[in-house]
């Protein structure tokens, strides 16, 4: 239950048990008060008095008629044993009985009463009219009150409410747990997915990333959270770059420093010594200075692309229009690539960088220079400048061959070339120098279908763009 | 407390012994004896009342009671069953004149009213018959016969909706106190011999 799906669960059944288990104590609380107004006692009561006093009646009046009848004050009904076969049916029924006198109620609803007595020729009927009073009806009535009476004792109506009421509001309160514990599981599931995300992350998986599922507060912090890894994951991968490039710098540094304290030296010995040469041997000497002249001087080109790459140029930020810039560095390039065509997709807008401009020109020069010379002669070079993020785009694609996989690997890394002249420091030295201007540089699919290349760079702000 | 404990003991063993004592007391009161009329076997079951207790308090409600009895002929006591009849009587009690009325079902109806309690316990034996010629048992072999009542349907009819999936029947279900099962009462006797 430490989880946030147990504690929303354990939140919906606190804050519904509480008001059900109210609600059920209040109904069954009116339950009581109704029930109380509807007492089957009093109608049992009622009934057994009602009962009694109509039996009373009717044995008054039966003892009544007795009496008259034996006293001879009632004029009978005779009923001849000649003439049995046309008898009514209670008088036959009494005839054939052992009793010698019966009562018994006639008439519609039993308002008369018979008292008949058996005499030496047949059967004295006796009547007397009971006043409308309809016995029969009486006892029909009173069959269906003690009927109704018998069927609310057999019933527990208090428990029977009280136990639907309990039944109902459990299967409601179920019913309503189900989709409770749906979003429940909706809730926790995406904090869940980003607390594993983040502990992912804190352990070293800087490419995980979480899956966006809504538009909600959750799908926010799952962007913001992608985000977040996508920059940090950049930053330190920039960070690994310039330790890397600072290792490199140092090692390019000494290295240079080296080189260069031994190549002056030996130039001018080498000078020497082909100067002392008699002039019968100089044909030898002369090539052969000639020979060691050119390595020194290759030797010292590298040194100066040793040096460059290795020294940390003065970043001085401005607000310059990119497209300009780029226009520039194509109209430089184009001589010394001629049969390579040049096309733009630049931003109409202007794009606005703010960026040391000697340093932008020398990435995009370096750029330019390599996809022409990929291109080769009668391919295409593609420049493309947009915004986006913030942050303002230069794409440089080539008709070229494009990039093997070990390519791609080993690109920005120096001291590797893959081309017939330079040093490989070019690459190396252009993404230093974005990531000092706080872009980079970044490998992209070739639209044109050789390599391509990203360049990120700060845009100026809105003041600054305005003002420029 | 040992003397409270003894105390109990005793009243205990002098229970058991007055169940003991009584039960065998209690069935003999209730004997089984024969007679017959012409090809029919009746029997005659002295103190084996049914119109009491709670069959009387359902009459004295009003309502009618049927009572079945089951008159079953038995080789040798607990043995197989030689022959067995069946007869249903409904019951019904006068309010007014408190007497009972009895009805014998089946053909040919015969109804009988005006009756004391002891009266309409009698008619009802008087009415169950067997056929002394069906049972295939010779003058001198003995017999035993078992006699069973059954009152059905004691509980108050409780009118309950007909639909059982609804709110009204869910109330009547858990309301419902528990139902007095059907009420029965045998008595045996024997050894018989046909008269």
């Amino acid at each position: 239950m430490h989880s946030l799906r147990g504690k929303l669960i354990v939140a919906f059944i606190i804050a519904t048990l509480v008001p059900l288990g109210a609600t059920i104590w209040i109904t069954t609380s009116l339950l009581e008060r109704s029930l109380g107004y509807a007492t089957t006692e009093e109608l049992n009561r009622l009934s057994r008095t009602l009962e009694g006093t109509v039996r009373q009646f009717y044995q008054r009046e039966r003892d009544s008629l007795k009496r008259e009848a034996l006293d001879s004050r009632v004029v009978p009904t005779a009923y001849p044993a000649a003439s049995i076969s046309n008898w009514p049916e209670d008088v036959r029924a009494f005839w054939e009985s052992g009793e010698t006198e019966r009562s018994s109620l006639s008439g519609p609803g039993g308002d008369h009463l018979d008292f008949m007595r058996k005499s030496a020729g047949g059967v004295d009927v006796y009547r007397r009219d009971l006043g409308g009073i309809r016995m029969q009806e009486l006892s029909e009535e009173f069959r269906r009150t003690r009927e109704l009476v018998g069927s609310l004792e057999s019933r527990d109506l208090r428990r029977g409410f009280t136990l639907t009421l309990l039944l109902l509001v459990a299967v409601v309160w179920v019913v309503s747990l189900a989709p409770i514990l749906f979003i429940a599981h909706r809730i926790s599931s995406p904090i869940r997915q980003l607390t594993a995300g983040l502990t992912g992350f804190a352990a070293g998986q800087w490419d995980r990333r979480l899956e966006k599922g809504r538009d909600d507060e959750v799908g926010q912090a799952v962007d913001a959270f992608n985000g977040m890894a996508e920059q940090l994951r950049r930053s330190r991968e920039r960070l690994v770059y310039l330790t890397q490039m600072s290792s490199w710098q140092s090692l390019a540094r000494k290295t240079a420093h080296e080189l260069k304290n031994s190549l002056t030296p030996i130039r001018l010995t080498v000078e020497e010594m082909l100067a002392r040469q008699p002039l019968a041997d100089r044909a030898f000497m002369d090539q052969a200075v000639q020979i060691v002249v050119s390595e020194i001087e290759t030797l010292e080109r590298r040194v100066r692309a040793f040096s460059e790459f290795a020294s940390e140029p003065p970043v001085n930020p401005e607000v310059f229009d990119l497209n300009v810039l780029i226009a520039e560095r194509v109209a430089l390039l184009k001589p010394a690539h001629p049969d390579t065509a040049y096309t733009f997709r630049l931003d109409v807008r202007g794009p606005r960088v703010h960026a040391g401009t000697d340093l932008v020109k020398g990435i995009l020069t370096n750029l330019l220079e390599n996809a022409a010379e990929a291109a080769g002669a009668g391919g295409s070079v593609m420049t493309v400048s947009h915004s986006q993020g913030g942050q303002v785009v230069v794409e440089v694609h080539d008709s070229g061959p494009g990039l093997n996989h070990e390519a791609r690997r080993t690109l920005f890394e120096p001291t590797i070339t893959f081309k017939k002249r330079g040093m490989g420091l070019g690459l190396s030295i252009a993404r230093k120098n974005a990531l000092l201007l706080g872009g980079d540089i970044t490998l992209v699919n070739g639209e044109l279908g050789g390599a391509g290349f990203r360049v990120t760079l700060p845009s100026a702000p809105e003041s600054h763009a305005a003002a420029v | 407390m040992i003397r409270a404990a003894r105390r109990a003991s005793l009243w205990q063993a002098a229970l058991l012994t007055l169940v003991f004592v009584a039960s065998p007391l209690a069935v003999a009161a209730q004997t089984l004896t024969i007679n017959a009329a012409g090809d029919a076997l009746r029997v005659q079951a002295r103190n084996f009342n049914f119109l009491e207790g709670p069959v009387l308090a359902r009459l004295k409600e009003g309502r009618s009671v049927r009572v079945d009895f089951e008159l079953t002929v038995l080789s040798k006591p607990e043995g197989a069953t030689v022959k067995q009849a069946v007869q249903g009587f409904t019951v019904s009690f006068d309010l007014w004149e408190e007497r009972f009325a009895v009805s014998r079902s089946g053909a040919p109806p015969r109804s009988i009213s005006h009756l004391r309690a002891n009266d309409a316990e009698s008619w009802c034996l008087e009415n169950l018959t067997m056929s002394i010629s069906s049972l295939g048992i010779g003058r001198d072999t003995p017999f035993w016969l078992r006699l069973v009542y059954r009152v059905q349907d004691l509980a108050p009819v409780a009118e309950g909706p007909g639909d059982r999936y609804t709110l009204q029947a869910l109330i009547d279900r858990l309301s419902r106190r528990r139902e007095e099962a059907d009420l029965a009462k045998s008595v045996s006797g024997g050894p018989f011999k046909l008269p």
